[in-house]
């Protein structure tokens, strides 16, 4: 018989009860734990809640702020959309708009009136030019005139478009062409 | 076995057991929905945060231009560009360059293409072949050559925009050229809307700039339009249209 301090004579607890206590205390500390999990994220949870909170409604004044500056400055934006949209088409218009007055120049720098009859610029951006001249020798010259336009790349895809002699023996020359911008 | 019994048996394990079902209902119904929500007012506070950038920069744009600068600018631009058609400025900038140039002026009429008037908060589609509305002018003129081709150049370089869609010149055996002409005016309506206060608002670029430079050097010859450069510049304040005069 074992020595004891223990004089209660009825077995507290059974055989069975003895060997759970391991997973009692196992199962204790990982509540535990747990327990402390939870607190610790719920701390940082509610942390982060109230510094987003807080953050938030900084930036919805700082939008609010800068809302007000903004609209102090409705008449220029007003001013400056309406500049930037104009100058959308003022870009549109000046990279179409030519000084026109070089087809004449071009023309006249091949023969000028009373050989040079007409000049004129189609809708498609096509120059033609119509020449009169009183022979032959002068027909070629005013040929060699156009392709030395053409050499000095002021003028570009020459085409010949007409050649007649009337009973006057004056000969008719039309010539078209793509005009180079530089 | 009992009940007594059993609780005797286990009654160790009761108290961890309800600190793990409170834990438990405590993640799902306190920490998992605040950290949604947490995890929103990033996301909310993420686009804000843009949007507030995006309105910062404008507005450190529009602070720093010069607002008598800007309507300075939009009135040059406007006499270039009108924002509706005003016919008289067509015709009195033609005449005007006409008289510059020397030229005589024949016939003037408009093309087929436009109504008298147009509303200015109403483009005009069916004369668009770009971003704004046309107006076809014919006309016909006569000169010496120098004074023909004198006109041709003033019509690229003034205020308000014309431009030569084609012309046919015929020379005469006076020496004199008479031409006839198809002309664009173009115009353009106001901007209706002034966008979203979140929308991006760059300054003007470099181009921007030379164009608006290009566009102040070029001569106002229109008596029509010559009266918009000598207004005062005018407060906003409650009006409703900030180009009214």
């Amino acid at each position: 018989m074992n020595p004891s301090s223990n004089i209660n004579l009825i077995k507290s607890d059974t055989q069975n009860l003895e060997s759970l206590i391991p997973i009692q205390n196992l199962y204790r500390n990982f509540s535990i734990i747990v327990l402390f999990i939870v607190v610790v994220a719920g701390l940082l949870t509610i942390s982060g809640y109230i510094i987003f909170g807080i953050r938030g409604q900084a930036l919805v004044n700082q939008k609010s702020s800068l809302l007000t500056r903004l609209e102090a400055q409705k008449t220029k934006e007003t001013l400056f959309l309406a500049a930037r949209s104009r100058l959308k088409i003022v870009k549109e218009v000046l990279d179409t708009s030519r000084k026109k007055s070089v087809f004449l120049t071009n023309a006249q720098s091949v023969a000028d009136a009373p050989v040079l009859g007409t000049v004129t610029e189609d809708v498609s951006g096509r120059v033609s030019m119509t020449y009169k001249v009183l022979s032959i020798e002068d027909a070629i010259g005013l040929n060699d005139r156009i392709l030395d336009l053409y050499e000095a790349g002021m003028i570009d895809d020459v085409n010949l478009l007409g050649l007649s002699i009337s009973q006057d023996y004056s000969i008719s020359l039309s010539y078209d062409y793509k005009p180079v911008w530089k | 076995m009992t009940f007594r019994k059993f609780l005797r048996m286990y009654n160790k394990f009761v108290l961890p057991t309800v600190i793990l079902v409170i834990c438990i209902i405590a993640v799902f119904s306190g920490i998992v929905p605040a950290v949604r929500s947490i995890q929103n007012q990033y996301i909310e506070q993420d686009a804000l945060n843009k949007e507030i950038a995006v309105i910062r920069k404008k507005v450190q744009t529009l602070e720093a231009l010069d607002e008598n600068t800007l309507r300075r600018q939009v009135i040059d631009l406007m006499t270039a560009v009108p924002p509706s058609k005003q016919l008289p400025s067509v015709f009195s900038t033609l005449d005007s360059v006409a008289l510059q140039s020397g030229v005589t002026v024949d016939s003037m009429s408009m093309g087929s293409s436009g109504n008298i008037a147009s509303d200015s908060s109403s483009a005009a589609s069916s004369l668009s072949r770009s971003t704004s509305g046309l107006l076809d002018i014919e006309m016909s003129v006569n000169g010496t050559s120098d004074q023909a081709k004198q006109f041709l150049d003033t019509l690229a370089d003034v205020r308000r925009f014309v431009r030569v869609n084609s012309f046919s010149a015929g020379y005469g055996e006076d020496g004199l050229v008479k031409m006839g002409l198809l002309l664009d005016a173009f115009y353009a309506p106001y901007p209706k809307t002034l966008g979203k206060s979140g929308d991006l608002l760059e300054p003007f670029t470099a181009n921007e700039e030379v164009l608006l430079s290009q566009v102040a050097r070029m001569p106002l010859i229109s008596q029509e339009l010559a009266q918009y450069e000598s207004l005062p510049p005018v407060e906003y304040g409650n009006k409703a249209d900030p180009f009214s005069y």
